[in-house]
């Protein structure tokens, strides 16, 4: 008897009727195996895209970094993201400075985790998310560049050596005509 | 003018002609030594001279340009096409070159190469000559279709074309980067579980959750070391009266989906599909949350097996509960975050 009196209770069998399939997602230019490679004391701005291309509803995402404050900021922080359904092309924008003072190989993961609003209005409400990170990596000054400035150098060099030998070739031809005139009028 | 006077004169072109022969010398890759080579031929390999009434000459392909931004973001779940063009130059004419023998694919290692090419599917329609460079060169536009799991990273374009007497050019000098698109469809949004009775045991809520992986980002599992299914939840509160509540501890998720004895995702003794949702807060919290990986969970980015499926069991009623509806719209949705 006892048991047939027990108290019944359920978790929210009403909302069967309101299942939905929800998608997100999120594309990045940096990822843990392609690094962001900076410069001390440079800035870029770094573009992820939020997409809903198969779910059945509009969806609202919140964005927060969860590693390398230090360094990156989001440009709009604490903001709310429209995906409505069908769009691939909401961007998040981050900036990263890397300081002035910076070593050459330092690195700082840098990342954000993004969040789906779930409609948590009865039974357990699933949300989504995915926290999308990356390595950004103080680099020296490009090679490249360096083997230009050292090339350049030589061939400059090079130019300076030549001319200074055109213009002492060419002197020794003015003396030469200047003491055969000489010689002439001495005669 | 007198005699020396004229040989000095002499001099002097002598010493200008040899500065400025140095000169021009030093600012080309060939030396002084390459220079008299070549007009004597010393030094070259043996040449063998042939000629020919008419020879045909091979078409050459230029750069290949991206006809759209670097950094393709990719479509979840879908197609997204890569445009690129190139223009090809035929010193014989224009209309040497073939037009529908131009051809194209994209590759990276450890991938599956996507084709624009005749030559492998007739029906994929190759490259089209869009229009006419000067006399001798056509500019041709490429479309190849990328699917939602190619990798990320650097892609290389190859480009081909024929002319009239089959001969052929190719640049398999153009590169893309395809960015990473980590992405999901989770369904259904949410669950629920049948009426129970007090001191239940083993319930299954009434329907699993299905996550697909619909990007280019492998989630290979905690195991792998990898990326991986991380499963937060909070417990559930009464709708009525807040003050019963069920907490995380009696809720497993298992990858497994077996019946018996007790099905898998309820049996905390198969530790590598199991979960059980250990809270992390201090026990002292009423609202006693878990966040950890899910054991045995792992989702390729692949064409096919791109799922998993993630099954809830209530491991026991708490006796102390009241009859009304517990759900997560008090404490907090639960969340499957990739990490």
């Amino acid at each position: 008897m006892v048991k047939i009196y027990k108290i019944i209770f359920s978790i929210t069998l009403f909302i069967l009727l309101s299942y939905s399939v929800f998608a997100f997602g999120v594309s990045s230019p940096y990822w843990d195996e392609n690094p962001l490679y900076l410069k001390p004391g440079e800035t870029k701005e770094v573009t992820m895209i939020l997409q809903n291309m198969v779910g059945e509803d509009d969806i609202k995402m919140t964005g927060e970094l969860n590693s390398g404050s230090e360094i990156a900021v989001l440009i709009n922080p604490g903001i709310i993201y429209d995906v409505p359904l069908g769009s691939n092309n909401v961007p998040v924008n981050l900036r990263i400075t890397v300081p002035d003072d910076a070593k050459p190989g330092k690195e700082w993961q840098v990342g954000v985790l993004f969040k789906t609003i779930a409609d948590n209005t009865g039974g357990v409400g699933i949300s989504g998310g995915v926290s999308k990170g990356f390595k950004v990596i103080v680099k020296e000054e490009q090679e490249v560049s360096s083997e230009a400035s050292r090339t350049g150098g030589k061939q400059t060099l090079t130019q300076f050596i030549i001319l200074l030998a055109i213009l002492i070739v060419f002197g020794l031809i003015i003396k030469y005509f200047y003491k055969g005139k000489h010689n002439k009028n001495d005669r | 003018m007198t005699r020396k006077l004229k040989k000095g004169m002499l001099t002097f072109m002598a010493i200008l002609s040899l500065s400025i022969f140095l000169l021009a010398s030093s600012s080309t890759s060939a030396s002084i030594g390459d220079f008299f080579n070549k007009i004597t031929g010393f030094g070259s390999s043996p040449q063998s001279l042939s000629i020919s009434v008419k020879a045909n000459t091979v078409p050459i392909i230029g750069n290949i340009t991206l006809d759209m931004a670097d950094n393709v973001v990719l479509t979840e779940s879908g197609n997204k096409s890569l445009f690129f063009s190139f223009v090809a130059t035929d010193m014989d004419g224009l209309n040497d070159i073939v037009n529908n023998s131009a051809v194209a694919n994209i590759s990276r290692t450890g991938e599956t190469t996507r084709y624009n090419d005749t030559f492998v599917d007739s029906t994929l329609g190759g490259c089209n000559a869009v229009n006419n460079v000067g006399t001798n060169g056509k500019n041709f536009s490429c479309r190849i279709d990328i699917v939602f799991y190619d990798g990320a990273g650097t892609w290389n374009i190859s480009a081909r074309v024929n002319d009239t007497t089959g001969a052929f050019a190719q640049n398999i000098t153009g590169t893309f980067t395809l960015n990473e698109l980590t992405a999901l469809v989770i369904n259904p949004g949410t669950i629920s579980f049948p009426t129970v009775g007090l001191s239940e045991v083993n319930i299954s809520a009434r329907n699993n959750l299905t996550i697909n992986n619909t990007g280019n980002d492998d989630i290979s599992g905690r195991e792998a070391s990898g990326e991986y299914i991380n499963f937060t939840a909070i417990t559930l509160v009464g709708e009525t009266s807040a003050a019963t509540v069920i907490p995380t501890n009696n809720f497993s998720v298992g990858t497994n989906n077996d019946a018996a004895p007790v099905p898998s995702f309820c049996d905390l003794s198969r530790t590598q599909n199991t979960t059980k949702l250990m809270n992390t807060t201090a026990a002292a919290s009423a609202y006693n949350n878990f966040s950890a990986g899910i054991n045995g969970s792992f989702m390729l980015a692949q064409a096919a097996n791109n799922f998993e499926v993630l099954s809830i069991c209530l491991l026991d009623v708490p006796d102390d509960l009241t009859g009304q509806n517990y759900s997560t719209s008090k404490s907090g949705a639960w969340s499957i975050i990739i990490w």
